[in-house]
């Protein structure tokens, strides 16, 4: 059949499709039918027919192609320009620097799209004129962060839609703005562009899933203007519109879940916010739609925050890390590879993402989880978490940070180049200019160039340096808080009290025995805070004031050995101070609680030639018992304890060569009753002399549990 | 139990001592009785289950309760009394979240290691203090640690006379009186406190007051305007005309600035 119709025709055919669209194609869907039906044409054309069919392809494959749809424009630009064919090359370099931008080259892929504007101005092409402009805006938001700019340039693409009396594209812009104004956080001026939408759409026919995000939107804006009544049914409705089988339109669906969760959450009804942030996680779950994952946890973590159960906000704050570091690596808004390309959330619907700003929104979520984290920590008093947390707080927020400084001086530099290129047209069209006034004139722009390239580089390093500044005092600030949860004060003073009870009992010895024993141990913790390592004979020498200090407040509850290798030479093995001060802790004030035998504590240091081995074992009622007895309060604190020492270690581990290996074993008997709990540390044994000095700064000393 | 000096009958006072470490008990045994003579220590108990079994065993007049113990808090023992008929000196190893409770409600606390002289001054205080008295403050003491947050804080005042409870939000004004504080309230009482102004600028200042002169502090909710002239006067609620000093006429304006943003 095809064969039969002459080449030529079925291509005017195809791009008749292809210009004229019922509605413009924004946000490039994959149409795999023209690309091949076009392909098979490619061989045999020649001239501007080539590039029109070049083109033809390279459109239709440009977010699900890239690479291909990249090379094809490529090749259309070159022909283009040989044979002088204005407006296959305009559309050329509308394929090539859309695909720059997919591929995160959006400098370039500005340039080539200002100079397609330029060739469609000249045309006076209106409907491409506006196409490209919205192009840019688009970059200009989604690869630039510059809200500001895109809003600039779609209005200007309404000027022209209206002015041209293009229904479609002048209702396209409307929701546009409506969609960047509300991403502004500006809800009124949302909601006056939502308005004019709704005047242009009802006089044309949009499709349907459109109608629903533009449902949605209305719940948005108002969400926006903390109207969540008037938000919901907009919600509701908007979720009967879209359909749940088609991979795209269940992404949205998810965020819709999250909005219904969150105003139901801003409208102090948890119970229903929670139906919907599980609905949004179970309908991300199947096509792994990390976006709508994302969202719905934090909504989850926020809630639970709210409603003080911080052990599952902690988890759903770790869901939201989880998935923000999926997305983080593959740059993808779905955990399916053969999905990557679909768009994985409404925002995409207007201009697809590239791989760095959805990197970018899921650091923005990510540093909101590590927020109510670090809120947790803090309520909870537990510093040394709360550092740890601190310190992957500031790493996303740089992230954020230099993700936006540097687009800023990108976009400077950029503008900067338009208004040179502009500069050198004015010159180029005035003749009679001298020829060394040009050239004094370039001479200058040079400099000016290098000047503000110099500017640039000072107030960026200036801005990295200040914020370098501030996030040591951070540090400085916790270390100081640490020392204070270091210090336990419950056990200070209550063994204090324990010194004063011989002072009356007119026990001097002993007063003034416990009493150096607990400057000892003080006096070790000042020390310990400021060293990474220590010999192993300091590390035993605290622990036996600890535990003897601990032994005169619960004189009958346990008894404890301390059993040193006789091959280990206390003086010369270091290890990072207090690791196992934590679990000694936990069995004396958990383990030891509920026993009606007298505890029993063994701590056993030995070494084979590589490494240090510290095992540290209890007769205590065991670790799943004690959580069972514990309030809900205690059970956090202990998960979290444990948590931290495993951060620690995985830290301390980054900058080794020989790996600290823990692990926390139960004891059983035959019965499979608990019978305690053993925790064995391996350290390797030349430690000091592979540890580089930076870690001096990244250890924490451990929580206390 | 009582005791026979001579003619004079002194009624012993029975205290009980409920704490999970059993040095700390000692200690506290230790001290009443080198300091407190007209103590009798009827019993010990080392947590919140056997604390109740002794109150009701024993029916002490005086408890030593530590706030923090292995099977819950003392607030948690207090928890299962109905009517207190005993009075309570607690002791905390640590400046917990609920020491601004405490002075609100001027409810005695003694920090471990305990200091000889504040215990004996806690419990000859105890000693007097009418029961009634003691469970008004109690009261405002566990409202206060239920709803931690600032609003609708209870706090006690104490003059000669009697004990008052107010919600600090019903409190106009504190003016400086010598080592004494006048308190102004909503219903125009008028209430002279012997106990310095700068302590209750301490306790209320995260509580919406502001210290706008050497001798006044203010809770900001009863500002009704601010007068510019002689270099600025705050009228209150009440129609009270409160002078503001130089440093406190820019904090007040740095208020009113954040509020009018």
């Amino acid at each position: 059949m095809m064969k039969k119709i002459p080449g030529h025709l079925f291509v005017m055919l195809l791009f008749g499709f292809l210009c004229n669209p019922l509605h413009p194609q924004i946000n490039f869907p994959l149409n795999q039918h023209l690309a091949d039906s076009l392909e098979s044409l490619l061989p045999s054309a020649s001239g501007k027919e080539k590039v029109d069919i070049l083109n033809g392809i390279s459109y239709a494959l440009i977010r699900h192609y890239s690479s291909k749809s990249d090379s094809l424009s490529s090749i259309s630009v070159q022909l283009a320009k040989e044979i002088n064919y204005k407006e296959g090359l305009a559309k050329a370099l509308f394929c090539k620097g859309t695909n720059d931008y997919i591929n995160g080259n959006f400098i370039e892929g500005l340039d080539l799209l200002y100079d397609a504007v330029d060739l469609y101005k000249a045309m006076a092409d209106t409907a491409m004129i506006i196409d490209t402009y919205y192009q840019i805006a688009g970059v200009s938001y989604f690869s630039l962060t510059d809200l500001k700019e895109g809003i600039r340039l779609v209005s200007e693409c309404l000027r022209y839609s209206s002015e041209s009396g293009d229904k479609l594209r002048e209702a396209q812009m409307y929701s546009t703005l409506q969609y960047l104004y509300a991403t502004a956080g500006d809800g009124d001026s949302a909601l006056y562009y939502m308005d004019l939408y709704e005047k242009t759409a009802s006089k044309i026919s949009t499709p349907r899933i459109e109608k629903a995000m533009v449902t949605a939107a209305w719940g948005r804006d108002y969400a926006l203007k903390a109207d969540f009544k008037k938000a919901i049914p907009f919600y509701f409705s908007a979720l009967q519109m879209v359909n749940p089988d088609d991979i795209e339109e269940r992404s949205y669906l998810a965020q819709l879940c999250n909005f219904i969760g969150d105003a139901y959450l801003n409208l102090g009804r948890p119970d229903s916010a929670l139906v919907f942030f599980q609905k949004g996680m179970k309908l991300s779950r199947k096509h792994q739609v990390f976006y709508g994952s994302i969202i719905n946890a934090l909504g989850l973590a926020r809630l639970n925050f709210k409603e003080n159960d911080f052990l599952q906000s902690e988890l759903y704050c770790d869901s939201v890390i989880y998935f923000g570091e999926k997305i983080d690596s593959s740059g993808s808004f779905y955990g399916i590879a053969k999905y990557s390309k679909l768009l994985g959330m409404s925002g995409e619907h207007y201009i697809p993402m590239n791989k760095e700003f959805k990197r970018f929104l899921a650091w923005r979520i990510m540093a909101g989880a590590y927020q109510i984290l670090m809120r947790i920590s803090e309520q909870q008093e537990e510093y040394r978490n709360a550092l740890q947390i601190n310190i992957q707080l500031n790493k996303i927020n740089d992230s954020i940070a230099n993700f936006q400084k540097r687009t800023e001086i990108l976009d400077l530099l950029h503008k900067y180049q338009a208004e040179q290129k502009d500069d050198e047209i004015t010159l180029l069209s005035q003749e009679n200019q001298i020829q060394r006034f040009k050239i004094d004139r370039s001479r200058l722009i040079l400099f000016s160039v290098i000047a503000i390239s110099i500017l640039l580089l000072f107030i960026l390093i200036l801005v990295l340096r200040q914020s370098r500044i501030k996030s040591e005092r951070q540090v400085a600030e916790f270390k100081q808080r640490l020392l204070r949860s270091q210090m336990n004060p419950h056990f200070i003073f209550n063994s204090l009290t324990s010194v004063q009870n011989f002072i009356l009992q007119h026990d001097d010895i002993k007063a003034s025995v416990y009493l150096s024993r607990f400057s000892d141990l003080v006096r070790n913790i000042l020390s310990n805070s400021l060293v990474e390592l220590i010999t192993l004979e300091e590390e035993i020498n605290t622990i036996e004031n600890y535990l003897e200090l601990q032994k005169i407040r619960f004189p009958e509850k346990f008894m404890y050995s301390i059993n040193i290798d006789e091959n280990l030479n206390l003086e010369s093995i270091n290890l990072p101070p207090m690791l196992t001060q934590p679990f000694i802790e936990n069995a004396i004030e958990h383990g030891f609680k509920h026993i009606e035998h007298k505890g029993q504590i063994d701590l056993n240091f030995m070494r084979n030639a590589d490494y240090v081995f510290i095992h540290i074992t209890d007769n205590g009622i065991g670790r799943q018992k004690s959580l069972e007895m514990k309030s809900l309060q205690e059970r956090n604190h202990k998960s979290m304890a444990i948590k931290t020492t495993v951060e620690r270690i995985k830290t301390m581990n980054k900058k080794l060569k020989k790996k600290i290996y823990f692990e926390i074993m139960d004891l059983k008997d035959q019965k499979g009753k608990g019978t305690g709990t053993k925790v064995v540390f391996k350290i390797p044994s030349e430690a000091g002399l592979d540890w580089p000095p930076i870690v001096r700064t990244h250890l924490a000393t451990v929580e206390q549990m | 139990m009582t005791t026979f000096t001579g003619k004079i009958i002194q009624k012993m006072l029975r205290v009980l001592i409920i704490d999970d470490e059993s040095p700390v008990r000692a200690t506290l045994r230790g001290l009443l009785d080198k300091t407190c003579p007209q103590v009798k220590i009827v019993g010990e108990a080392n947590s919140v289950k056997s604390g109740c079994l002794a109150i009701r065993e024993k029916s002490p007049d005086l408890i030593l309760l530590d706030i923090k113990m292995d099977d819950g808090t003392g607030f948690d023992l207090l928890k299962r009394f109905e009517n207190i008929n005993f009075k309570i000196i607690f002791i905390t190893a640590y400046q917990e979240f609920a020491i601004r409770a405490f002075e609100f409600s001027a409810v005695d606390y003694i920090l471990k290691p305990v200091n000889p002289e504040r215990l004996s001054e806690a419990v000859k205080k105890a000693e007097i203090i009418h029961q009634k008295t003691f469970n008004t403050q109690l009261g405002a003491l566990r409202e206060n640690i239920e709803n931690p947050d600032k609003r609708n804080k209870k706090i006690v005042l104490k003059n000669q006379e009697s004990i008052f409870l107010f919600n600090v939000d019903d409190i106009v004004r504190c003016e400086s009186d010598g080592s004494y504080t006048l308190f102004e309230t909503t219903g125009n009482q008028k209430i002279l406190v012997s106990k310095l102004l700068k302590d209750y600028d301490a306790l209320l200042s995260d509580s919406g007051f502001m210290r706008i002169h050497r001798s006044h502090l203010i809770n900001l909710k009863h500002i009704k305007r601010f007068d510019r002239q002689d270099g600025g006067n705050v009228v209150m609620s009440n129609d009270a005309y409160i002078p503001v000093s130089a440093s406190g006429r820019e904090r007040l304006l740095e208020l009113f600035e954040e509020i009018g943003n």
